[in-house]
């Protein structure tokens, strides 16, 4: 009994190591296009997308992809930490990084795990402390939904920011398209003896 | 196995004959039968235990044969308790004792199991309110098991109000209340007061076993020694007593029924409770004296008690009980019994109720009962199960005994034809065992007012849940002794297997929309979602689903997450109050949260922050954006994309440190690190909310994470090229430390690339680095020279000054170039440029190739 827990235990550890945990996906990102993606790197085993229930409704979908080895899954996570990677849509990449162990939502227990409990009397000093700490972790609660907001709002900005550039870009492009058509560049051709020709 | 062969012992006869059927004709249908003591008919309610199961099912009687094998088999129509449906209930609120029955067709409609599956008689009641269903009485549903007024359809998975002309091939009449049911309620009464008579004799059936099988033991062992003999014996007196003290739970009940009901009985109750107090007390000290006695008990409990309905039971109960606890138990049972029974005459003079109860007691059951006032302990009312306890108690204890039977002696005296007790010290076992079955026969007397109790009865009867009922009272001690609690498994529940789970996301909206939808943080996020129901249950002894909520890469590695789904909105809102106000540590040093759940769906999200795409898609670059937005790639290190990705790139850096930071602040919640420093030194209280100006000195942006030198650099050139330089017409690409990309060449340049046209790539190393040259085509030879527009954007460039030279590869010589205009090959590198600019390495690879 004990035996084949740690054996299925150790061969989940085995199978958390090839996996990449991958984020800043998009919501069009499916199943299929994370295999196409990936494939280039390897086999994909299996993908699994971690819902998310908890937080805001604009948060960047994330996955769990399994490699064939743990080669090729740390294969992609160096690729796609040296170039960016896009998947469904740019500028904004996609992120890899090693899987944890608690991403599984279907994670097995620990073996030899023992789970231990207690009701704290409240006449016991230790209440008061530990009430303190109900507060201190529902602070730090506070302080990571905060900060979830704050990653929200910059990565909005940057969206933001980079729209805007690419709209200038787009108008100098056609500027640039304007100075064709309009004369300039040919203008500037006979100015530089240079022949100019519409491609 | 034991219990399946004590169920062969158990009496069984077929009742009347319906038909014959199978495909041989060798399958025999009934009508009824009688089994272990009860009648059971077609379409009667029965419970069947599963092994594992917590609760029963119940199920109605829809066919019973026999095969040519003589395997006896029933059909049964299953009702469904709502906690097996619970996810198809939708908002349908039902009843605490409500069961649904199963309609339609598919899986879980009926079933066919063995003839001795079933566990005893259930009564459920109909409360539908359809013209075709007797409606019952108020009586009626007080005394019934269940209640059904729904359908569940198993082929639609669908909760129905209404109930179909036809289930499983069964007339509606049999499905609900039996006709005559409403007139008849006395009748009725009987009745039910049959099936408890009929429960009761289950349960005295299987002590009587019990008692069977012990006498042998205690005859062959009778040579052997006093020690072993008395023990034996005493084995016999307890399972005696622990019946006796489970009917008195019943009389006490019925009692209490009473006296509600106006009858002036008020007293007897009260009497009762203290009476049954002190049964408690003498069990009580049964147990204390239990280590002194052990060793003498040992042999015998194990092998007399081997039934499994004792095993419960067993230490408690096989062990040497003291004359007088035993005596006063039996006395107990006695004096109640006749208290309800004949209650009114007990209020007056105790010879009165002598002389009546004798009477009545005399027609109805044929036992000899003699009434004895409450107030004189010492005078044994004494009948034929009285002798069998006294008798066993008497062997042992005869000394002591001796001068209670004779007070017992000048009662029984009085009322003639009974065995005196004289007779009964030398009485053999099988009186005894008569005695005990006749027990029951006094206590059906009474009407029955809580058959949910002797259903409890039943329970540990049957040796199957013992478990559940004898951990929960542990578990409340725990939570005021302040014990560490070891989670273990709970007990398996009968939640049924038939129908598949809905999926999750299904299951929280639903139970968020019926408020039964509890989170629970700080948990350590190593934890199974099993574990945490594991945990709940022991915490809170309630069931529940529980779903540990997958950590994502900002969460936190400390504070681990996880939805769980109670049966009821009550308890829901029990568990978070409880959380809020008790404190629940931990063994990670951690106190657990809870609060009511609100979970954020995620709808279709059509917009991705950070992919961009333009409005019109006249030109090729627009044109390569859209097929781009189709496939995944890695970005090339010559588009505005590639630039774009980089800027995300830094931001995700920066944010990861942010991460990092702030959980390493948070690391220290444990009560374990905590305590002793938040005792002396009283820490400044913790604000309960937060707002952003609290925490601006927490969040990174305040005080960014570094990048690394080199490529803040290069962010810089990017920007103060792309603010000062050639925005008119041409874009900076990209700055990369990473000149030409993939293969070779990795050498660290410091320069911008213009993007200028659509595809054509030029190098502009920084005016104000000192060397103002521009690199044209710098990524493919004689690409230059089809593009006109690029060669005219570097000749713009030198004459505006903005480069000092402009080197070009010779396959470009026929574009548009400059008029001072040099050769790449042309120049000699170490003088030219920089050597931080332009590596051997690059030059080499990329322009003298």
């Amino acid at each position: 009994m004990g035996s084949t827990t740690e054996a299925e235990y150790a061969a989940f550890l085995e199978k958390v190591k090839r996996t990449v945990y991958l984020d800043n996906l998009s919501p069009q990102v499916t199943e299929p296009v994370i295999r196409t993606a990936l494939d280039q790197f390897g086999n994909v085993k299996n993908v699994q997308f971690i819902p998310n229930y908890t937080e805001f409704r604009n948060i960047p979908h994330c996955a769990l992809v399994e490699m064939e080895n743990l080669k090729q899954a740390k294969d992609v996570v160096t690729s796609l930490h040296e170039f960016p990677f896009m998947m469904s849509g740019m500028p904004r990449p996609v992120r890899a990084r090693a899987a944890e162990v608690e991403m599984f939502d279907d994670h097995p227990a620990k073996p030899g795990q023992r789970i231990q409990f207690q009701w704290l009397d409240p006449n016991d000093p230790d209440f008061e402390v530990a009430q303190r700490l109900k507060r201190l972790a529902r602070k730090h609660a506070a302080e990571a939904s905060f900060v979830l907001k704050e990653q929200l709002e910059q990565e909005e900005q940057l969206a933001n920011q980079q729209e805007e550039t690419l709209k200038q870009n787009y108008k100098k492009y056609e500027t640039l398209e304007g100075i064709m058509s309009d004369g300039t560049a040919h203008r500037l051709g006979r100015r530089y003896d240079v022949r100019i020709h519409d491609d | 196995m034991v219990e399946v062969a004590e169920v062969e012992n158990l009496d069984f006869k077929w009742g009347k004959k319906r038909g014959i059927g199978g495909k041989k004709k060798d399958v025999q249908f009934y009508q009824s039968f009688t089994y272990d003591g009860v009648e059971y008919t077609l379409y009667d309610c029965v419970y069947l235990y599963k092994e594992g199961d917590a609760e029963p099912h119940v199920g109605k009687l829809i066919k019973i044969w026999e095969n040519a094998d003589k395997a006896k088999k029933v059909k049964l129509l299953w009702f469904f308790r709502p906690s097996d449906i619970s996810n198809f209930l939708g908002n349908v609120q039902t009843l605490e004792n409500e069961l649904i029955l199963a309609c339609g067709e598919g899986v879980g409609l009926t079933n066919i199991n063995p003839l001795e599956a079933i566990a005893g008689k259930c009564n459920v009641v109909c409360t539908s309110k359809d013209a075709r269903n007797p409606q019952p009485s108020d009586e009626e549903l007080q005394i019934s098991d269940f209640i059904f007024c729904r359908t569940f359809d198993v082929g639609l998975r669908k909760v129905l109000d209404k109930i179909d002309e036809k289930i499983a091939g069964i007339e509606v009449k049999f499905i609900f209340n039996r006709q005559g049911y409403q007139n008849s309620s006395v009748a009725l009464k009987l009745d039910s007061n049959k099936k408890e008579v009929s429960k009761n004799a289950t349960i005295s059936d299987e002590t009587v076993i019990s008692a069977q099988q012990n006498i042998p033991e205690s005859v062959s062992t009778k040579q052997e020694g006093g020690f072993i003999d008395t023990s034996v014996k005493q084995g016999v007196e307890a399972s005696l007593i622990r019946q006796n003290s489970s009917l008195l739970d019943n009389v006490d009940l019925e009692s209490g029924g009473k006296a509600k009901s106006g009858e002036g009985l008020e007293d007897i109750s009260i009497n009762s409770s203290n009476l049954r107090s002190k049964v408690k007390e003498n069990e009580h000290t049964k147990v204390l004296t239990t280590k002194q006695k052990s060793s003498f008990a040992e042999r015998p409990v194990s092998s007399v008690d081997s039934k499994a309905w004792l095993v419960g039971m067993k230490s408690s109960l096989g062990e040497k009980v003291s004359s007088i606890g035993g005596a006063q138990q039996g006395e107990i049972v006695r004096t109640i019994k006749p208290g309800i029974t004949f209650g009114d005459k007990i209020a007056s003079s105790s010879k009165v109720g002598f002389e009546k109860s004798k009477a009545k007691s005399s027609k109805a059951l044929e036992t000899k009962e003699e009434v004895k006032s409450f107030k004189d302990p010492n005078e044994l009312y004494n009948g034929p199960s009285n002798k069998a306890k006294f008798d066993s108690s008497r062997k042992v204890f005869d000394d002591k005994i001796k001068n209670r039977v004779q007070k017992l002696g000048l009662d029984s005296n009085v009322h003639g034809p009974k065995p005196t007790l004289a007779t009964i010290a030398d009485e053999d076992k099988s009186k005894t065992k008569r005695a005990v079955a006749k027990d029951p026969h006094g206590i059906d007397k009474g009407p029955c007012k809580k058959p949910k109790l002797d259903e409890e009865l039943l329970k540990p009867t049957s040796g199957k849940l013992v478990e559940a009922s004898s951990l929960q009272p542990s578990i409340v001690e725990n939570k005021s002794n302040k014990q560490i609690v070891e989670v273990t498994r709970r007990p398996s529940l009968d939640r049924s297997k038939w129908f598949k789970e809905l999926p999750w996301e299904e299951r929280i909206r639903v139970a968020h929309e019926h408020g039964t939808l509890v989170v629970l943080e700080n948990l350590d996020p190593s934890y199974t979602s099993t574990v945490v129901e594991d945990l709940v249950w022991h915490a809170f002894k309630e069931n529940c689903s529980a779903k540990m909520i997958p950590r994502v890469a900002f969460a936190s590695p400390y504070f681990g997450q996880s939805f769980v789904i109670f049966k009821t909105r009550e308890v829901a809102e029990l568990v978070v109050t409880k959380l809020e106000e008790g404190c629940l540590l931990l063994s990670n040093g951690r106190p657990l949260l809870g609060s009511i759940g609100t979970p954020c769906f995620t709808g279709k999200q059509s917009k991705f922050v950070g992919h961009l795409a333009l409005d019109k898609l006249k030109f090729q670059m627009q044109r390569e954006m859209r097929e781009a937005v189709s496939t995944s790639h890695c970005s090339q290190p010559n588009s505005l994309e590639y630039d774009m990705a980089i800027e995300w790139s830094l931001l995700q850096e920066r944010l990861d440190c942010a991460w990092k930071k702030l959980y390493e602040d948070s690391c220290p919640i444990n009560f374990f690190t905590t305590r002793r420093s938040s005792r002396e030194a009283s820490s400044p209280e913790v604000p309960e909310h937060t707002d952003k100006s609290e925490y601006a000195g927490c969040f990174p942006g305040a005080n960014p994470p570094t990048l690394k030198s080199d490529m803040k650099d290069l962010a810089c050139y990017a920007t103060v090229l792309g603010k000062a330089w050639l925005s008119w017409f041409c874009e900076i690409l990209r700055v990369t430390p990473r000149f030409w990309g993939k293969r070779g060449c990795r050498g660290s340049v410091r320069s911008c690339v213009l993007r200028h046209g659509s595809g054509e790539s030029v190098a502009v190393v920084p005016r104000f680095s000192g060397w103002g040259a521009c690199l044209a085509n710098c990524r493919r030879p004689g690409l230059l020279a089809s593009r006109p527009l690029a060669g005219m954007a570097l000749c713009l460039l030198q004459e505006i000054g903005l480069a000092d030279d402009v080197l070009v590869d010779e396959h470009d010589i026929s574009a548009p170039v400059p008029p001072r205009t040099r050769l790449l090959r042309d120049i000699p590198v170490r003088k030219t440029l920089p050597s931080d600019i332009c590596s051997p390495c690059l030059v080499s690879s990329t322009y003298f190739s």
